[in-house]
């Protein structure tokens, strides 16, 4: 595969519009196939992906193992005790409590976070609308 | 029994504050839709609200529309059915969608593609033959896929509110919700949808973390467990236990339901798709991988907490869901967690639960009905007439179907008669399309070779995921290997019928051939040892009269010339009757032979028939 197909393949998806041309009704000379472009060698920050993976999985375990010494109130040895008897059971409790705890986190950030994205898409069609852009790109 | 269920839904505590607060969230949600009806004046805006929606909006969009009244419903009926076992499908499709978010696998190529639709992505690499054909398979998998969602919505409603499931209140709530949803995803397309995503968002995840917590209390946390392990065992717990239902086979299915769910179907690709940038899509989806499993999860624990309540504080509710009798039919076991709601939850609060299941069922049907309309009108109509629709005439063939396909899963609710768990039925609906679509977009996006002929081939093969279904087996059950073929009744003692004697085959000479291609090929079918005591246990015995009629029972025990049921659901067969034999694939089963198939034929076609035009292109 040549390079400079994949050039091409970059720029042809705003050759396929959606939004075609009424007055011209003709059809558009065929755009070549789009093919997967070469992997980036752009090295992107890879911090940000292991805080969110690490904070994820801190989350999931603190608050699983939180709840359950507050559920059980006897300390490690219960917790070990209960992992040695019933494997499958301890998982099921950990996961529940833990992804409850984060659905919960969750829920406040995207209520907060979901209203100001909420005014600023509003804010955007208005502006949209009224310089008479039909289509966007990024 | 009809009765008893209209008792069992009678004792809710819902009651006439209830309803208030029912009614004020659909007239807030109506009102939603004529509020931004300005903004949906062109396709872009109306399909994609003008990829214009921000990271936050972006996860309360998709968890609106991942977690709807459906998710809920399913959910719960496992959890229900295979207690906490169940939680591993929640657990498997959060980890699939981190690991989604975190790498944007497919969904981010898709989007830099700026396309609206999966299909439209098929023309820009494989051409419009592919599109077209994509959108059919699309359009077929995913209208059977949603043809439940109406009926079971419904069922939720009027288990929970006390209405009367034996009388017509199940249709009138089916047409009530129905012509809700469609009022304002006609009038406000994509844009109305994001914004009461956003609301149900709000309200369903306080309702359902509340709700959750009061079931736990109202069995008692120690009680939880200690009934499910009483009457399910380690199954109740260990998803790959040896009596599970579900199995390595079935985690493995779930997998790649994982990866379909995130990153392959289009409800959520289209929320994928209608993203500011690539950047806060991969942060959406990393954030929803928590939506992703707790849909299931807390929907499981209601189910399972339905199930001990009904087993330890509910005589009369176990009488109907696990009659002793075994000639007493269940009632289906969608109810149990709507009732359970109804009498543990208090005044107030159950109309605040009820009004966001309704709210996570208008904003699933709202997504999926501006879905697959958009795909039939922008990847089937649209490129028929080689783009020469204009705008305001795509949005009006968008909103005609978006009725249609809503009359249609009207009709589809009402007379489906299949047995499936609605989560099994909807994974093999979806793998219709979905099979095909995982070599396309995979490898279209990542192979460099895939070629135009591999993808037609693949989704077509894509629709043999139809034999998972249950009707559609019972049908074609004659033809599924080492099925048995219909042999005479020549008695007939009360639940038990004879026939002439299996004998045991003499022993086959040994054969490289047959041990290494046939023995392979049949791996997936199970053979019948039919001289053997019980060695048709588990097997569906189909029974037709002599007047045509038919029948199919699951066989309890057999021996080599007798076979017997716990009950005849249909008519006591006759001798003269005759039975023939066979083992239900299970969905899971079917849906990954159907992966394998797809992605071996479109490699093949590939690599056999490349396209010239795509190699005249690389050489330029």
């Amino acid at each position: 595969m040549s390079d400079e197909l994949n050039e091409l393949s970059s720029v042809s998806p705003n050759t396929q519009s959606m939004e075609p041309s009424v007055e011209s009704p003709v059809d558009p000379p065929k755009p070549p196939p789009v093919l997967p472009p070469r992997p980036s060698k752009k090295k992107g920050s890879w911090l940000p992906t292991v805080i969110v993976i690490l904070l994820l999985m801190a989350g999931i375990t603190a608050l699983g193992v939180i709840m359950i010494f507050a559920i059980m109130n006897d300390g490690w040895r219960a917790v070990l005790g209960a992992v040695e008897k019933d494997g499958w059971e301890w998982v099921w409790k950990v996961t529940l409590i833990g992804t409850c705890g984060l659905f919960a986190l969750l829920s406040v950030l995207v209520t907060v976070g979901g209203a100001q994205d909420i005014r600023k898409l509003l804010r955007r069609l208005r502006e949209r609308e009224a310089s008479g852009e039909s289509d966007s790109g990024d | 029994m009809e009765s008893a269920l209209t008792n069992a839904t009678s004792q809710t505590n819902f009651g006439t504050i209830d309803w208030v607060i029912v009614a004020v969230y659909l007239l807030l949600s109506v009102s939603i839709a004529f509020f931004v009806k300005r903004y949906a004046g062109n396709m872009t805006n109306f399909v994609s609200a003008g990829r214009a929606v921000g990271t936050w909006l972006g996860v309360a969009t998709l968890t609106g529309t991942e977690m709807g009244l459906i998710t809920v419903m399913y959910s719960a009926q496992k959890g229900f059915t295979a207690g906490f076992a169940a939680f591993h499908i929640g657990v498997i499709a959060g980890v699939v969608a981190l690991l989604i978010g975190l790498t944007g696998f497919i969904v981010v190529r898709l989007r830099e593609h700026k396309v609206l639709t999966i299909p439209e992505y098929y023309e820009k690499r494989y051409g419009r033959r592919t599109r077209i054909l994509g959108g059919v398979m699309l359009a077929f998998g995913g209208l059977l896929n949603m043809g439940l969602f109406l009926k079971v919505g419904a069922m939720f409603i009027v288990g929970i509110t006390g209405m009367d499931p034996g009388g017509n209140a199940l249709k009138v709530v089916m047409v009530v919700l129905l012509a809700l949803v469609l009022v304002y995803t006609v009038i406000g397309g994509m844009i109305s949808v994001v914004i009461t995503d956003y609301i149900q968002f709000v309200i369903l995840s306080v309702g359902i973390l509340v709700a959750g917590w009061l079931a736990i209390e109202s069995v008692g946390w120690d009680n939880l467990f200690d009934t499910v392990r009483i009457h399910k065992g380690e199954a109740g717990f260990n998803p790959v236990a040896a009596e599970s239902s579900f199995g390595f086979e079935y985690v493995g299915w779930m997998f790649f339901l994982g990866i379909v769910n995130c990153a392959l179907w289009p409800t959520a690709v289209a929320r994928a798709l209608a993203m500011e940038s690539t950047a806060s899509l991969k942060r959406q989806y990393t954030w929803s991988s928590i939506s992703f499993a707790i849909r299931m999860i807390i929907p499981n624990l209601l189910g399972v907490c339905a199930f001990v309540f009904v087993m330890t504080k509910a005589p009369d509710l176990q009488q109907l869901f696990s009659p002793a009798d075994a000639d007493v039919e269940a009632v289906d076991n969608l109810y149990a967690m709507p009732i359970f709601l109804g009498r543990i939850l208090p005044a107030g609060l159950i109309g605040l639960i009820t009004a966001a299941m309704i709210a996570a069922f208008m904003s699933t049907h709202d997504g999926y009905l501006l879905c697959w309309s958009t795909v039939i009108t922008q990847d089937i109509i649209a490129p028929l007439f080689k783009e020469r629709l204009d705008n305001p005439t795509r949005i009006k063939i968008t909103r005609i179907l978006i009725v249609l396909i809503g009359l249609y899963i009207l009709y589809w609710g009402l007379f489906y008669t299949g047995e499936e768990d609605i989560w099994d039925y909807m994974a093999v609906t979806g793998a219709i399309y979905f099979t095909g679509a995982f070599s396309l977009l995979f490898g279209g996006l990542y192979w460099h070779r895939a070629s135009s002929t591999g993808a037609v081939l693949a989704l077509l093969v894509g629709v043999t995921a139809v034999f998972g279904l249950g009707p559609v087996q019972d049908y074609v059950h004659t033809y599924i290997p080492g099925s048995i073929a219909e042999r005479n009744i020549t008695a007939t003692d009360d639940k038990t019928i004879e026939f002439e004697a299996f004998k045991e085959p003499d022993e086959m000479e040994e054969s490289a051939f047959r041990d290494m291609v046939v023995d392979f090929v049949m791996t997936p079918f199970e053979q019948a040892k039919p001289w053997n005591r019980n060695g048709l246990e588990g097997w569906t015995a189909v029974v037709r009269g002599q007047t045509g009629q038919e029948q199919k029972v699951e066989v309890a025990s057999s021996w080599a010339d007798e076979a017997t049921a716990s009950a005849w659901p249909g008519f006591e067969p006759q001798v003269g009757d005759t039975v023939s034999f066979y083992k239900p694939l299970s969905g899971a089963r079917v849906g990954l032979m159907t992966i394998g198939f797809t992605l071996f034929v479109f490699i093949l076609g590939s690599l056999i028939f490349p396209d010239r035009k795509q190699k005249e292109a690389t050489n330029e």
